[in-house]
């Protein structure tokens, strides 16, 4: 439908139209929107007092106030703004792989509903892809919700490739950022857990809300393809190991990544950002729709 | 290149294993290549199958180890030995005075060490045992390599004493009846008698030389009383021509008189000087001069020259009264009780009506000793009268005694002795008995010729006289010590001076066996008291160097095969221990390895 995945279906862009991107701190946006700025505005927020001064609407005087200490005070609102958001897509050669398990799709797909639900509240979205072939997305913000068809078609024409050091990629990005906002990376952090946590403490440094999603192909967990002795080629740096597959080492591998799953998680709720995981296998409309709280979203 | 053999030959049939173990890896479905996203999980897989100690073959050093280890192990089963060619050779080097003898001096041993160094055979399993002959053949080197037992034959050196053809004999016939040796290479200057053995190689060292000899050297006084000396030597002419010898006597650096004596070819004789003045050390020189020059020297220390110390142990002290009066005889009289062997410092012992409980240490007189005593064994014979019946003559003991005239006081007589020989018998048995052992006179009479009563009584005083001048070592024949032959250590010494000036610590009543050298050794006791002794060669077989005394081995024909010297030596334990090895670093690097491995996942 319009170049959208085919998860988005009528009901489901009828849920995400329902949902918005909720942050942990007020971030000033760049116009009017739905989410509380630390400027002071117009909103039904009361924010704060302030003396009365010559020029000001006698619409804000609080009377009361007035009465009370016979002294004129305004009462200062906060502003309502569109929220920035970022969302950073992994496109390295790790998520075309294994390629039944069609992670990158599954990434963009996320991307999408996610920016989709920006959009639709208004908000100003940024989609960025890190490393990966094809044209490069453009470091500009998209508002409304129909700009999602632009997006996806330029999400469609990215393919995994190359590698990816995750640190140092979203240093450069973050350098190009002017204001803060809410962040999504998305990727399947098939790296070491040092350049994780460097890439996340960046985000926490820059003052902005990340959650970070990780996505695993089902057959990537199972290793299920993978018997016997095998050769398995690293896609990235090439790296090559002889590994004897059995039962109790697929096992072993499944814990490996499990545990390299938990311990991203333990270390982003520890810096305060939100971490959720998403395997290829489950179903994308109700892994949103359930991940809701865990994405960063409320309805 | 030692051979190398098994044991268990038909274990290397288990080498099929290597092999296999080849081919399992070269027929092995070779591992399939699959790009991954990332090999970060994979990492916690290296050393499960793959990487475990005697895990799927893969060809990296690991498995060069593991084929290794099969390697050994399949070895090791075999139980593989080395057979170690073992020839075990025997040399012996006749080093007795004889080889000093040659032009120029010393010419025979330097010939038989060239002989036996050239007949050493080289090898790395070559073992040589060497063996010296002389004073006694003795071993000096025992499975030492070529290089080190040529090294010790020319290190080798002469001694001033004779060796024994029979004791050089019967060590020949140890060692080649033994089967110890593969050869035995002998070098000497004595005649070997046939028949010789095959294994027996014979290097005469030197040809017959004529020499001039000074066989014994003795001086003595004549009696008791006499202040001077009398010398006497045997010399002989071991040559094809009579010869006239002359021997020079000198003390203190001084000649003190010369004599001359013609003898015949291969002629012996005696030479002697009735006077001679007062020295502590006489030195004897034989002409012409030849080419043997040990035995044209001898050398003489007075037998009794000095004041004699006499021990009297008597219940009875008056018997002893009449021998103070004899010149050169310092008497002291103890009572029985008071005897110790220990406290025993005299030249000459005498026991009245008993015995000590040791032999003593020096030379002794017994007189009327009880019968049935443990230390002489000497057995009285009793009887009603007992009358002298004959005595032997002619002998030092009974050299000018009326035997008519002497008159016994209740003699007692003694059953045939061991060891000792009658001198004067009775109608019951022997009623003085003389013998030596150890180097110790020891006279027993059956009667008291105590106390001394000189002229009057004459025939009992010339035998007292006889009895004490045998047991001073007056009128002995004897030539004193001989070189390579022990004697006992005198009481009372506690050091011996060599002629070369080397000081041994001795303890007295042991026998002294560092004797090989000819020349005056310093007995040296208590007090830095010194007595001199002489010590000659004086071994005429030794001088006759025309006519050497050949050695007779008379070892019996052995038709058993020659021995097989060869040894197997096993060396499955270090192969074990290699093994035990290359497991244990397998094992630590594959540790290893995991660690690293599981370290990098975070």
């Amino acid at each position: 439908m319009l170049g959208l995945p085919e998860e988005f279906t009528s009901d489901f862009l009828v849920r995400l139209e329902q949902l918005r991107i909720k942050t942990r701190r007020e971030y000033a946006g760049q116009g009017k929107g739905s989410h509380l700025s630390p400027r002071r505005g117009s909103s039904l927020e009361f924010a704060d007092y302030r003396h009365y001064a010559p020029g000001d609407d006698f619409r804000y005087i609080d009377w009361s106030l007035y009465g009370r200490s016979d002294k004129l005070y305004i009462k200062l609102f906060k502003e309502e703004e569109d929220l920035l958001t970022y969302i950073f897509v992994d496109a390295s050669a790790s998520m075309g792989l294994p390629a039944g398990d069609r992670k990158f799709t599954a990434a963009v797909t996320i991307a999408l509903a996610l920016a989709y639900v920006a959009l639709s509240s208004g908000d100003r979205v940024m989609v960025r892809v890190l490393a990966g072939s094809g044209k490069a997305t453009a470091p500009t913000f998209v508002t409304g919700r129909h700009r999602i068809v632009e997006l996806a078609r330029q999400l469609a024409a990215v393919k995994p490739a190359g590698p990816l050091d995750l640190a140092p990629a979203l240093a450069g990005e973050l350098a190009a950022l002017k204001r803060a906002g809410k962040v999504f990376v998305i990727s399947d952090f098939q790296m070491m857990f040092n350049s994780i946590a460097q890439a996340m403490g960046m985000f926490v440094a820059s003052n902005m809300d990340a959650t970070a999603v990780q996505v695993l192909g089902g057959g990537e967990l199972a290793a299920g393809e993978l018997e016997g002795d095998v050769e398995v080629v690293d896609s990235e740096t090439g790296e090559r190991l002889r590994v004897s597959m059995s039962r109790r080492a697929r096992d072993q591998y499944r814990a490996a990544l499990m545990r390299l799953s938990r311990e991203i998680r333990a270390m982003c709720l520890q810096r305060g950002l939100r971490y959720t995981l998403y395997t290829t296998e489950r179903n994308f409309q109700d892994f949103f729709i359930r991940a809701v709280t865990e994405l960063g979203l409320v309805h | 290149m030692p051979a190398i053999g098994f044991l268990y030959p038909g274990a290397l049939a288990f080498f099929a294993l290597v092999p296999l173990l080849l081919l399992a890896y070269l027929v092995r479905e070779r591992p399939r290549s699959v790009m991954v996203s990332s090999v970060l999980g994979y990492r916690a897989l290296r050393g499960l199958k793959a990487q475990r100690p005697w895990g799927w073959p893969r060809l990296d050093w690991l498995f060069l180890v593991e084929l290794i280890i099969l390697s050994l192990v399949v070895i090791a089963m075999a139980q593989p030995f080395v057979i170690h060619r073992h020839t075990p050779v025997a040399v012996m080097l006749d080093n007795s005075a004889a080889m000093q003898a040659g032009t120029p001096p010393g010419a025979r041993l330097e010939s038989a060490k060239a002989a036996l160094q050239r007949a050493i055979p080289d090898g790395g399993d070559i073992a040589v045992t060497l063996w010296l002959t002389a004073p006694q053949p003795h071993q000096i080197a025992a499975g030492v390599s070529p290089w080190r037992a040529r090294s010790a034959i020319s290190k080798a050196r002469t001694v001033d004493a004779a060796q024994s053809t029979i004791s050089v004999a019967r060590t020949l016939r140890d060692i080649l009846s033994g089967h110890r040796f593969t050869q035995c290479f002998f070098a000497t200057a004595s005649p070997v008698s046939p028949p010789i053995p095959a294994e027996l190689h014979v290097f005469k060292a030197g040809d017959p030389l004529s020499n001039y000899a000074i066989g014994s050297f003795a001086v003595g006084g004549a009696q008791f009383g006499s202040g001077a000396l009398r010398a006497r030597l045997t010399v002989a002419n071991f040559s094809p021509q009579p010869q006239t010898l002359e021997v020079t006597i000198s003390a203190e650096g001084k000649a003190l008189t010369r004599a001359q004596t013609r003898l015949g070819a291969q002629e012996i004789g005696n030479i002697e000087f009735p006077t001679l003045a007062p020295s502590g050390v006489y030195r004897a020189d034989l002409k012409p001069a030849d080419a043997f020059a040990l035995d044209n020297v001898a050398w003489a220390t007075p037998a009794a020259g000095a004041q004699i110390q006499v021990l009297f142990v008597t219940p009875t002290p008056a018997d002893a009264a009449g021998l103070s009066a004899l010149p050169q005889l310092s008497v002291h009289t103890i009572s029985p009780e008071n005897y110790s062997p220990a406290s025993a410092k005299a030249d000459l012992l005498i026991f009245e009506y008993g015995m000590p409980k040791e032999l003593p240490a020096a030379n002794a007189m017994l007189i009327m000793p009880p019968g049935g005593d443990e230390v002489f064994g000497l057995r009285t014979v009793a009887g009603a009268t007992t009358q002298i019946t004959d005595w032997r003559t002619p002998d030092p003991l009974t050299d000018g005694v009326n035997f008519r005239l002497l008159a016994l006081r209740q003699p007692e007589s003694f059953a045939v002795h061991p060891w000792m020989q009658s001198v004067v018998n009775s109608n019951l048995g022997s009623i003085i008995l003389e013998g030596k052992h150890e180097g110790h006179r020891y006279v027993v009479l059956g009667f008291n010729p105590f106390p001394y009563l000189g002229r009057r009584n004459l025939p009992m005083s010339v035998l007292t006289l006889n009895i004490l001048s045998y047991l001073s070592g007056f009128g002995s024949e004897d030539s004193g010590h001989r070189t390579g032959e022990p004697f006992i250590v005198p009481a009372g010494v506690t050091q011996i001076v060599t002629p070369g000036g080397s000081k041994i610590r001795v303890e007295p009543g042991t026998p002294f066996s560092a004797d090989a050298e000819q020349g005056i050794y310093e007995l040296i006791g208590p007090g830095s008291q010194k007595r001199l002794r002489a010590v000659n060669l004086a071994d005429l077989n030794q001088s006759n160097l025309e006519n050497p005394a050949a050695i007779k081995l008379d070892i019996p024909a052995s038709g058993a095969p020659p021995p097989d010297f060869s040894e197997r030596r096993t060396f499955t334990p270090y192969l074990l221990a290699a093994i035990l090895a290359l497991a244990a670093c397998e094992a630590l690097f594959t540790y290893r390895r995991r660690r690293v491995y599981a370290q990098g996942l975070t």
